[in-house]
């Protein structure tokens, strides 16, 4: 069996730490991997050196006419149904007569309803020219994408509420991201010392990795604005901040004032996360169980409860998995105000740290695991390829 | 088109009498070229003795199935012909077109659509001018539904929709007051149904002419104070103790004056402070009778200065059913000032008034605040004449804003404490912002007054010290939602810094706007 993974990104960026890891496994399996994206290839190196072929964009039609006259058994998973890999796989289904999957990760209609700041619904009354223009290649169309979910041979979610855009009620598979837990473990040393950082021994540290943009840019205020307003009472509680940030829609001024005083590692490659991550006394994911957060599952959240340590998230998704207090701390609002109490009961609270952050390592090792989830996506797919040979033999 | 589930037939109501065949053919043909089929024109003919405006009328009339008219053998005045009008329409819903002006051509499209999305009873679009050689002039953005700046200033305007069914109930227009017939339908519509509708969006380009009121206030005698008898016709059926009274300087503006004799409910003054604070505690002495509670909550020496804080305690130790919050450099001159300010309080739905605060030149230093997410919050107007009109009457009338600032806010005790009074995390700044936008939640609007006259002494300085970026965080943190949802009183069509009512080069193009402030 060959899967074809087309990404939506550059190879560097969070979500491919997903598709590298599956990749990993189905590879070891014995099945053909190659993973197409954006730009230079040589990018995936920040998250590790894979034992697959990975592809850009600009050489995936040479690609495809190669197989064409080489076929083999192939399974297309379109990783979203943003535009530039609804083409891609359009093309790419079209040419090796295979089947496609359509992988989902995020509310991709809140996403371009949330850059545009217009109902989704709204969206879709637009003339076709327009919709081109605004939509670009990042961002689902939505004239085109139910005809993608239409055709697809499959559909798999990160989060059972995804299911929800699978309209056609195709096959589908929860396909939740694993961690590697060896690479991600309590006792790991720190990258750097807190020292060089410019913390104090006693500081209480947060880590937040990954970057901040227009669809996350208002929960990193939060988190960013917290931290701040525990420090404006005294308390010695400090932000680690690793990645970009790139304000938009707010006052940059203001953000950039919360941003100050804020130690800022910028970008880390992705294998160097875990020596970061080993500096914090506790880890937030910001956020509000909305429609955003209702439909993801950061990768960054398996890893924080690798790490052992207690952990901040929104009530939703994974924070329906976990018991709020005695597996980590559930935020019903994500303001700045209910972050900066969460902190707070765990500076107050004798023992509740070291409690949550062994039950936050327990539930890790028992539910997210990559080869796990890699097995099943491979079994799904023999099975959706299996069926699809059948269609075509009738 | 194809996405709207719902395509009503929308009543065009065209009164015509004695008008250039020219500019009527113009007002047909912007219905007739109107991408949203599905509407009906009816022309009536108020007794023009031009037979070229009969003429042109049949012609319309021959031309397109979806027009009839009924030609009136004598004149009746605008509302009898519009009623007369009324009566031939079959549509759900009824939209007024003067018998000169234009609709644009995705007008009705954007009617329809807004009503399958808000499901609105009355709705108002914003509007401009176009001149006798067809220039487009004069774009007038206006606020969501407004119903206090209503009372003092004729914004809704055109296009004005409602519901056919709503129209019949309240017996059509007026012929009192021809004129303004529109307006008072308006009025007496909003005393039926709280869904009014404003659609962003210039639907309508109103003539301006010799002898039409859209060339200048004065060009129609006696309008404002036919505007003021619709107003007080209007608060006497809501009972209201209030009188509007023709502005002294401004023309079709009208001001809210409190009945003469009522007593005045007991108001307690709280005035947050760093020491004497001797400008506002002097409003003890300059207040007429009787003498309002006046608590001055000092920080005392060692306490850093946290006016919601501070606020608060005073709240608590008042007495009075109303609540005055001063700023300590604040300064009251007008001795019913606490009457003037208590005259907008007591219309429905309102639940905080602040008057425009001017700086000790008699500019404007705010009136009322605008809310934005690039921009949090901006002082309306700021530099302005405290005399002027401001736009369309935003200085010389009360009007809906989003929030006032703690200078100088009235409200009553039972609200303060409904939503749980000043919300203390913010150290210096923003909590009387946030307070004004919790009354919005409950469905309390807050208004900015043309009066008292009120002075801020507050220095540059002051203000310097005073700025606190986590206050202001803690703002945008709390509300980011509504910040982005932008400001229902300061239309998305204006520049945000500095709310003063500069149009945006994108106009009233929200998509436009987002994807530029998102590139910002």
């Amino acid at each position: 069996m060959r899967v074809l993974i087309l990404h939506f990104g550059k190879l560097n960026v969070n979500s491919v730490i997903q598709a590298f890891h599956l990749g990993e496994e189905m590879t070891a399996e014995g099945i053909e991997v190659v993973l197409c994206g954006k730009g230079d290839t040589g990018r995936i190196a920040a998250i590790g050196e894979p034992g697959f072929e990975t592809i850009g964009y600009g050489g995936l039609d040479r690609r495809l006419r190669r197989w064409s006259r080489d076929p083999r058994e192939t399974i297309i998973c379109a990783w979203t149904p943003r535009e530039l890999v609804r083409r891609a796989t359009e093309r790419a289904a079209a040419a090796l007569d295979a089947p496609y999957v359509v992988h989902l990760e995020d509310n991709e209609e809140h996403l371009l309803s949330a850059a545009l700041r217009r109902p989704y619904e709204e969206l879709g009354r637009l003339p076709a020219k327009r919709l081109d223009r605004l939509c670009g290649e990042d961002f689902i169309h939505p004239l085109h994408y139910p005809r993608l979910m239409e055709g697809a041979a499959g559909v798999t979610v990160i989060t059972e509420g995804l299911n929800r855009f699978n309209f056609a009620r195709r096959p589908y598979l929860l396909a939740p991201p694993g961690v590697d837990h060896e690479r991600f473990r309590p006792d790991l040393p720190p990258a750097v010392s807190r020292q060089e950082l410019g913390l104090r021994p006693d500081d209480f540290v947060i880590v937040y990795h990954g970057i901040g943009h227009w669809a996350n840019l208002r929960e990193l205020f939060s988190l960013y604005l917290a931290v701040r307003l525990l420090q404006r009472r005294g308390r010695r509680v400090q932000l680690v901040r690793l990645g970009s940030t790139k304000p938009g829609g707010v006052d940059p001024r203001t953000l950039q004032a919360l941003r100050d005083g804020i130690p800022d590692v910028g970008d880390v490659p992705w294998r160097e996360i875990p020596g970061y991550l080993a500096l914090a006394d506790a880890y937030v994911q910001p956020g509000a169980p909305n429609d955003f957060n209702r439909y993801r599952l950061p990768s960054k959240l398996p890893e924080f409860l690798a790490m052992g340590r207690p952990v901040i998230l929104p009530a939703c998704n994974l924070g329906d998995e976990l018991a709020d207090g005695e597996q980590a701390l559930l935020l019903r609002e994500g303001t700045a105000l209910e972050i900066a109490a969460r902190i707070e009961r765990l500076l107050d609270e004798p023992g509740l740290a070291e409690r949550l952050g062994r039950a936050a390592r327990r539930f890790a090792l028992e539910h997210l695991s990559w080869p796990e989830n890699a097995a099943r996506l491979a079994g799904f797919y023999r099975d959706l390829l299996a069926s699809h040979g059948l269609r075509v033999a009738a | 088109m194809e996405f709207l589930a719902e395509r009503p037939v929308i009543s065009l109501v065209m009164p015509t009498y004695e008008t250039d065949p020219a500019y009527l053919r113009e007002a047909i043909g912007s219905v007739r070229s109107q991408t949203y089929p599905h509407w009906e024109l009816r022309i009536v003919d108020d007794g023009s003795t031009s037979s070229r405006t009969r003429k042109a009328i049949r012609r319309a009339v021959s031309r397109d199935s979806r027009i009839a008219a009924r030609l009136l053998e004598e004149n009746r005045g605008i509302s009898a012909a519009t009623n007369a009008g009324l009566e031939l329409c079959n549509g759900e819903l009824v939209a007024f077109l003067d018998h000169d002006d234009l609709l644009t051509q995705d007008a009705l499209l954007a009617v329809a659509r807004a009503y399958e999305e808000h499901g609105f009873d009355v709705a108002y679009s914003d509007q401009d001018k176009v001149t006798a050689r067809g220039e487009i002039t004069d774009p007038f953005l206006k606020p969501d539904w407004s119903p206090v700046y209503a009372l003092g200033a004729m914004y809704p305007g055109h296009l004005l929709v409602a519901r056919r069914e709503l129209v019949q109930e309240v017996d059509g227009l007026d012929g009192a007051f021809d004129s303004i017939q529109d307006f008072e339908l308006l009025l007496r519509l909003s005393e039926r149904t709280e869904r009014i509708h404003h659609i962003p969006e210039t639907l309508y380009h109103w003539r301006a002419i010799p002898g039409s009121i859209a060339l200048g206030a004065e060009e129609k005698p006696g309008v404002t104070e036919l505007q003021a008898r619709a107003v007080n016709a209007h608060l006497r059926r809501h009972g209201i103790a209030a009188e509007a009274a023709p502005h002294p300087s401004h023309p079709h503006r009208l001001r809210l004056l409190p009945l003469a004799g009522r007593e005045r409910p007991r108001v307690s003054v709280v005035i947050p402070a760093r020491g004497e604070a001797e400008r506002a505690v002097a409003v003890r002495e300059r207040t007429a009778a009787p003498e309002p509670e006046v608590i001055l909550v000092d920080a005392g020496p060692d306490e850093s200065f946290n006016p919601a804080k501070l606020a608060n305690a005073g709240a608590r130790r008042a007495s009075g059913e109303f609540l005055a919050f001063l700023g300590e450099d604040t300064e009251v001159t007008d001795r019913d000032w606490l009457e003037q300010l208590l005259v907008h309080l007591v219309l429905p739905g309102v639940g905080a008034v602040g008057p425009v605060l001017t700086d000790p030149g008699g500019r404007v230093a705010a009136a009322g605040m605008a809310i934005g997410l690039y921009d949090p919050a901006v002082p309306v107007m700021r530099g302005f004449p405290a005399d002027a009109d401001g736009y369309y009457g935003s200085l010389a009338c009360a009007r809906e804003v989003s929030a006032v600032g703690m200078d100088c806010l009235l409200m009553r005790r039972s609200d303060f404490e409904s939503v749980g009074g000043f919300e203390e995390a913010y150290s210096r700044q923003f909590a009387d912002l946030d307070l004004c936008l919790r009354l919005g939640e409950q469905g309390l609007a807050t208004v900015c007054a043309p009066g008292p006259r009120t002075v801020s002494h507050t220095t540059d300085a002051r203000r310097r010290e005073d700025f606190d970026v986590l206050d202001r965080a803690l703002f945008v943190d709390r509300w980011w939602e509504r910040l982005e949802a932008g400001d229902p009183y300061y239309h998305r069509g204006f520049l945000g810094e500095a709310a003063d009512y500069t149009p945006s080069p994108f106009g009233g193009d929200r998509l436009e706007l987002a994807m530029r402030e998102a590139a910002r």
